[in-house]
C-alpha cells in the first residue's frame, strides 16, 4: 500500500469551528438549580459537550444552603467522566486531596467477625471456557481450593495497603483490574465550579424561594430568587438536592420509596484523623442497625454511620460513630436525613432531576456520584429542543430507571444475604420480601452460578461472584462442563494463579508512596 | 438428586440439525456426552445467507474455511443490497462490520447527517459495501487501528450442501446419525421428561436432553404455545429455484422489493440462488413461481420449490428437557439472514446454561428469556423495513404502511425520526451502525440535528467526509477481485457444481 490506512487519520484534532449559533427551536437557557457535586458535575459536562450552549448556562446555588459532601468513594466510571471532560488526573487527585481506591471491604456482613473485599476487577481466569468461579466451586468442595479472594490481585494487593496503576499487556495479571477514587467531594465541586465558569457558565449566588410554572402546559417559566430576581430559562436542572425544588415541590412529580428494601434513613458522619497510612480501599463496617464507613483520603478519613431510626436513636447513633473511630474526630458529627428511593421520572415535563433530586441510594456501593454522571451522560446524549419531545423524555427515564432499580438491587443483596439474627434490623433484612429481579437473580445464582447479565448495569459478573461469595451464598451446583477439565489440572491452574496474584501484590508499591510520587495534595489549596 | 447429562439425542435435518450435532459434539467432548442425530426431513430452502457469526462458530469447532467453502459451494458475504424497497430503482446496502468511524465519541450516522450538501451517501462510508459493488473482497485486518479491520463478512452456502458438510464433520467429532424415521415420544409419566423416542419399526432411542430440530417442531410443539406474527408479516410462503450464473459471483447478497413479497439473489459457486418471498393472501403460488421464473439472470436448473411457514416463534424454546432450534423455535424471514444465526446464538447459550439431569426449571427460565428477547428485537429489525418502506403502490405495501407496530419499535422510529438517536436494547442482534444503515437507506431522516452536533461546521465536516471516503475507496481498491480470492484461499470447489 502506497499510502497508509490508519483509522488515526481520520480522526480530526477539532471539528469544532464556529462559535455559538443557536437554532430558533434551540434550547436558548439553561438554569441549574443547586451547586454541590451534582450541580457543578452537570454545569461542567454541559459546558464542555454541549458547546453552543455554554453561555446559556447559568447556576444557582446559595452559600447558606450546606452540601451534603460527606467524604465519597467512586466507581471506575468516574475517570471516564473527567477524561471526556479533559480533567488530568494528577491535578483533579491532588486538588480533591483524593486516594485511589481498588475496592470495598465489607466487615461483619453475613456473620460477625466475616470479612471480604468486592473488588474492581475480575478473580482468576477462564480456564477451558468455563469462568473461575465454578472452577473454584468445585475445587473449594474437594478441599483443594482457598479463599475465592486469593485469586484477585486487587484484594490482595489492597489488603497489603498497596497501589498501581493497571497494565496495558493483556498478559499480566496487572490487566485484570481497575480503579476509582476515594476524595473529598466539598473540593471535587469547586474543582468543577473553576472549570465550568472557564468555559462560560455563570454563577448566581442566590436562593431559590418560588417556582413559576407556565399556565397552559405546566411546565416551569421560572424560577424567583429571594433576592427577587426573576430567572427564566427553558430547560432547568434540578439538584436542589432531596428538596426537589422543582421536580418535586413544583412539578409534583412524585417519589418511589423503597424504605421497605433499604430501610436506613439517616447517617451521621464525622472526619477523624488517619493514625495510619492511607490504604486503597474503603471499609463498610455492619453494625447493630446499619453501617460503618470509612473512606481514607490523603489528609484524614471521613467516617459515617449509615442507620435507621426505627431501630437506634440518633444519640446512640452518634455515639457508636464517635466510639468507633480510630482517632480524634477533627469536626462536629453531621446528621443528615434521607429517604432511599427513586423520583418517579427523573425528568418531567421540561425538568431534568440529577442527583439527591432525582432519588437516592445509599453509599454501600459508592454509587451516588455515578448516578448522577450517568443521567447528565444520557441527558447530554438526548439533550432536548425547545419541543422537549416525548420520546427524549420517555428514552431518558427508561435507562435512568434500569440504572437505579439494577444499583439498588445489587445493594438489597448485600443486606438480604445474611445469616445475623442479632440485631432487630438483620431480622428484618434476612427475612423481608425482596425485589422479583432480585429474586430472580439470587434463585438462579443459588442454583447454578450463573449471573444475569444485562446491557445497562453498572455491576458486572465479578461483582456479583464477589459479593455472593463474600456472603455465604455458594451455588449448589456448577456448570457441568467444568468437569471437562481434570481436577489436577484445574488445581494446578489455581494454584498458579494465587501465586502469581501474591507475588505481583507483594512487589506493587504501598499506597501511601505511590500517591506521594503521584499526586500529592498541595496541603495549603482550598 | 443431579447427575449429569450423558446422552443428548437431535431430531432433524439440514444445517440446523448437523451445525447443533457438530458443536455440541465439540464443546462437551471433553464431558464424553454422546450426541446422537434422528435424521428427520428437512423443508427448508436451498439457499442461505450468514451473519458474520457463523466464520466464528465454525473456527470455535475446528472447521476449516476453505474444506467448507468448497463443500458448500459457499461464497464470501459482504452484506445485503436492499432494491427497489423505498420506490422502483431505489437501492441501499447494509453492510456487515462498521460504518464510517465514530469521530469524538459520537456515532458516525450523526456527522454523516450534519454533511453539507452534495455529499455522498452513506454506503460510500462502508467498507463492506464499497468493496462489495468494486466485487472485491479481503479478510479483515487483525490490527485495529487499520481501516482494513472495520468491516466484516458472512457466507452464501448451498443449504443441502452445507448440511451435508456438517453431518460429515459431526461424524468425525463423534456425533452418531441413527438409522430410522421418528415416530413418537415417549415421555415419563410424573414429570412429563421425555424418556426416549420411538422410531418406526419399534427402535427406541434413549437420551438425557432432546434437541427439536424439525421443521414442525415435532418434539415441542405439543408443549409450548406459539405467538403468531401474520399481523406482522404477511408473507408466509417462498419459492425457490438456482440459475446460471455467467462471469464472477457477487459478494453480496440483494434483496429486491416485489409487489407481494420480496425477492432474494444469493451467490454461489457456479450458480446464482433464486428466491421469492410471498404473501399468499396477495398473490397465488402460480403467480410467484412465474414472477421468479420471469425474473432470472440465466438459465433455469431444476424445478422451483415450493414451501410454506408459518411467521411467529414458540412462548417458550426449552420446556422440560427438550429445546428447540431454528425453524421448531419459530420463523422470522431471511429478510437479514438471521435464521442460522439465531439458532446458533441458542445453542451458544445452551452450552453456558448448560443443564444437569433432571432439568431444572432455573436454565430453562433464564433461557427462554433471553431467547425470546433475542427473537423480538431481530424480528423488529426485519419488520423495520417494511415498516418505513416508501411503496404504497399494491395492497401488500399499504397494508406494511399502515399496520400497528410493537411498541419497542415504534419508540426506536419515533426516537429516529425525532433525532437520528438509535435506542439499542438487551439482546439486539444487530448494532447501531445496521439500524442507522436501514433507516438512512429508506429514506427515514431525522428533523433535527443533534445538538451534540450543533457546532460542527458543515463544510469542515463534509471535508473530514471526504476524507474518510477517500480512505475507504482506497482500501476497497487495494483488495483482490471476490473471484480472485476465492480461488487463493482454495475455497472453489474443483468440479462444478
Amino acid at each position: 500500500m502506497a499510502k497508509s490506512l490508519l483509522i488515526a487519520e481520520l480522526l480530526p484534532n477539532n471539528l469544532v469551528v464556529m462559535g455559538s449559533r443557536l437554532d430558533e427551536s434551540a434550547i436558548q437557557k439553561i438554569v441549574i438549580v443547586g451547586g454541590g457535586t451534582a450541580g457543578w458535575m452537570a454545569a461542567a459536562a454541559l459546558a464542555c459537550k454541549l458547546t453552543p450552549y455554554r453561555h446559556a448556562i447559568r447556576l444557582v446555588e446559595s452559600e447558606e444552603i450546606g452540601i451534603v459532601g460527606v467524604g465519597e468513594a467512586t466507581v471506575p466510571h468516574i475517570r471516564f467522566f473527567n477524561s471526556t471532560l479533559g480533567i488530568d488526573e494528577v491535578d483533579f487527585m491532588a486538588k480533591t486531596r483524593a486516594t485511589f481506591k481498588l475496592g470495598i471491604e465489607f466487615v461483619n456482613w453475613a456473620r460477625i467477625g466475616d470479612a471480604y473485599i468486592h473488588p474492581f476487577g475480575a478473580f482468576g481466569r477462564f480456564i477451558g471456557d468455563v469462568g473461575f468461579l465454578h472452577h473454584w466451586i468445585r475445587l473449594h468442595r474437594m478441599g483443594q481450593a482457598s479463599s475465592f479472594f486469593d485469586y484477585s490481585y486487587p484484594v490482595v494487593a489492597a489488603k497489603l495497603g498497596r497501589f498501581t496503576r493497571p497494565s496495558d499487556d493483556p498478559r499480566s495479571v496487572l490487566n485484570t483490574f481497575s480503579y476509582a477514587f476515594q476524595f473529598d467531594a466539598t473540593l471535587y465541586a469547586p474543582y468543577l465550579r473553576k472549570y465550568a465558569e472557564k468555559r462560560g457558565v455563570v454563577r448566581t449566588e442566590g436562593k431559590v424561594v418560588d417556582v413559576r410554572l407556565r399556565d397552559e402546559d405546566g411546565f416551569v417559566e421560572a424560577v424567583i430568587l429571594a433576592s427577587g430576581e426573576r430567572v427564566e430559562a427553558d430547560l432547568f436542572i434540578d439538584c436542589s438536592g432531596f428538596r426537589g425544588l422543582i421536580i418535586e415541590q413544583a412539578l409534583k412529580t412524585g417519589y418511589e420509596d423503597w424504605t421497605h428494601w433499604l430501610p436506613c434513613d439517616r447517617a451521621v458522619a464525622v472526619p477523624c484523623q488517619a493514625t495510619e497510612p492511607s490504604v486503597a480501599y474503603t471499609r463498610a463496617t455492619a453494625r447493630d442497625a446499619g453501617w460503618q464507613w470509612r473512606i481514607p483520603l490523603q489528609h484524614r478519613v471521613g467516617n459515617g454511620y449509615v442507620y435507621c431510626s426505627r431501630f437506634v436513636s440518633d444519640d446512640t447513633a452518634r455515639e457508636t460513630l464517635l466510639h468507633n473511630l480510630e482517632g480524634p474526630a477533627l469536626a462536629e458529627p453531621r446528621l443528615l436525613r434521607f429517604v432511599t428511593g427513586k423520583r418517579k421520572k427523573a425528568w418531567n415535563k421540561n425538568c431534568v432531576a440529577i442527583g439527591l433530586a432525582g432519588g437516592f441510594l445509599e453509599p454501600l456501593e459508592s454509587t451516588s456520584i455515578h448516578l448522577a454522571q450517568a443521567a447528565i451522560t444520557k441527558l447530554v446524549e438526548l439533550f432536548p429542543d425547545r419541543r422537549f419531545d416525548p420520546a427524549d423524555v420517555d428514552e431518558f427515564n427508561r435507562v435512568i430507571d434500569l440504572e437505579y432499580e439494577r444499583v439498588r438491587d445489587f445493594i438489597v443483596l448485600h443486606y438480604h444475604a445474611t445469616e445475623r439474627n442479632d440485631t432487630p434490623l438483620w431480622d428484618y433484612c434476612r427475612t423481608m420480601a425482596i425485589p422479583d429481579t432480585l429474586a430472580y437473580k439470587m434463585e438462579l445464582f443459588r442454583e447454578r452460578g450463573h449471573v444475569v447479565k444485562y446491557k445497562e448495569g453498572l455491576f458486572l459478573e465479578p461483582s456479583w461472584h464477589a459479593v455472593y461469595i463474600g456472603q455465604r451464598i455458594i451455588p449448589r451446583r456448577y456448570d457441568p462442563l467444568t468437569d471437562g477439565i481434570a481436577v489436577p489440572e484445574a488445581a494446578r491452574a489455581l494454584q498458579e494463579t494465587r501465586e502469581i496474584v501474591r507475588h505481583a501484590a507483594e512487589a506493587t508499591p504501598t499506597h501511601s508512596a505511590f500517591i506521594d510520587r503521584y499526586c500529592p495534595a498541595a496541603m495549603s489549596a482550598a | 438428586m443431579s447427575e449429569p447429562i450423558r446422552t443428548i439425542v437431535i431430531v432433524g435435518g439440514g444445517c440446523t440439525a448437523w451445525l447443533a450435532a457438530a458443536t455440541l459434539a465439540q464443546v462437551l467432548s471433553p464431558l464424553r456426552i454422546q450426541v446422537n442425530v434422528v435424521e428427520h426431513e428437512d423443508d427448508t430452502v436451498s439457499d442461505l445467507a450468514t451473519l458474520p457469526s457463523l466464520p466464528l462458530l465454525h473456527r470455535a469447532v475446528g472447521i476449516a474455511e476453505p474444506e467448507f467453502m468448497r463443500a458448500a459451494g459457499a461464497t464470501f458475504k459482504l452484506g445485503t443490497e436492499f432494491v427497489d424497497w423505498t420506490g422502483p430503482a431505489s437501492s441501499y446496502f447494509h453492510a456487515h462490520g462498521q460504518t464510517g468511524v465514530a469521530l469524538e465519541g459520537i456515532s458516525f450516522h450523526l456527522h454523516w447527517l450534519r454533511r453539507g450538501a452534495g455529499a455522498a451517501p452513506l454506503d460510500e462510508f462502508a467498507l463492506a459495501a464499497v468493496a462489495a459493488k468494486l466485487g472485491r473482497f479481503t479478510f479483515p485486518a487483525a490490527d485495529q487501528r487499520s481501516v482494513l479491520s472495520t468491516f466484516d463478512y458472512g457466507y452464501h452456502v448451498d443449504a443441502p450442501r452445507y448440511a451435508d458438510f456438517l453431518r460429515a464433520y459431526a461424524g468425525r467429532l463423534g456425533a452418531t446419525r441413527l438409522q430410522g424415521e421418528f415416530a413418537e415420544v415417549l415421555r415419563n409419566g410424573e414429570t412429563g421428561a421425555v424418556e426416549a423416542l420411538l422410531l418406526k419399526g419399534g427402535a427406541r432411542i434413549e437420551g438425557d436432553l432432546f434437541i427439536d430440530c424439525t421443521a414442525q417442531g415435532l418434539l415441542i410443539a405439543p408443549h409450548s404455545g406459539f405467538e403468531d406474527w401474520s399481523q406482522w408479516f404477511a408473507c408466509d410462503r417462498t419459492v425457490d429455484v438456482r440459475c446460471e450464473h455467467q462471469g464472477p459471483p457477487f459478494p453480496f447478497e440483494s434483496a429486491t422489493a416485489k409487489p407481494a413479497g420480496w425477492q432474494w439473489r444469493i451467490p454461489l459457486q457456479g450458480q446464482m440462488g433464486n428466491g421469492y418471498v410471498y404473501a399468499s393472501r396477495y398473490i397465488s403460488d402460480d403467480e410467484a413461481t412465474n414472477a421468479l421464473l420471469a425474473s432470472l439472470g440465466g438459465k433455469v436448473i431444476g424445478e422451483p420449490r415450493l414451501h410454506r411457514f408459518r411467521p411467529g416463534r414458540r412462548t417458550e424454546t426449552w420446556k422440560g428437557n427438550v429445546i428447540a432450534l431454528g425453524a421448531a423455535a419459530g420463523t422470522l424471514e431471511p429478510l437479514e439472514s438471521t435464521g442460522l444465526h439465531l439458532a446458533q446464538s441458542a445453542l451458544l447459550r445452551l452450552t453456558t446454561l448448560f443443564p444437569h439431569k433432571p432439568c431444572g426449571p432455573a436454565e430453562a427460565t433464564e433461557f427462554n428469556r433471553l431467547t425470546t428477547s433475542e427473537w423480538d428485537r431481530a424480528r423488529d429489525f426485519v419488520l423495520l423495513h417494511y415498516a418505513v418502506a416508501g411503496r404504497k403502490d399494491t395492497s401488500f405495501w399499504t397494508a406494511n404502511a399502515t399496520m400497528v407496530l410493537p411498541p419497542l419499535l415504534r419508540r426506536k422510529i419515533d426516537m429516529f425520526r425525532n433525532r437520528g438517536h438509535v435506542i439499542l436494547y438487551d439482546d439486539e442482534t444487530f448494532e447501531t451502525s445496521s439500524w442507522a444503515s436501514v433507516y438512512i437507506g429508506q429514506g427515514v431522516l431525522p428533523r433535527r440535528i443533534d445538538p451534540l452536533l450543533e457546532n460542527v461546521d458543515p463544510e469542515q465536516n463534509a471535508r473530514n467526509l471526504q476524507r474518510m471516503r477517500s480512505m475507504i475507496r482506497q482500501a476497497a481498491d487495494s483488495m483482490p477481485s471476490h473471484a480472485a480470492m476465492l480461488q487463493k484461499t482454495g475455497a472453489m470447489a474443483r468440479r462444478p457444481i
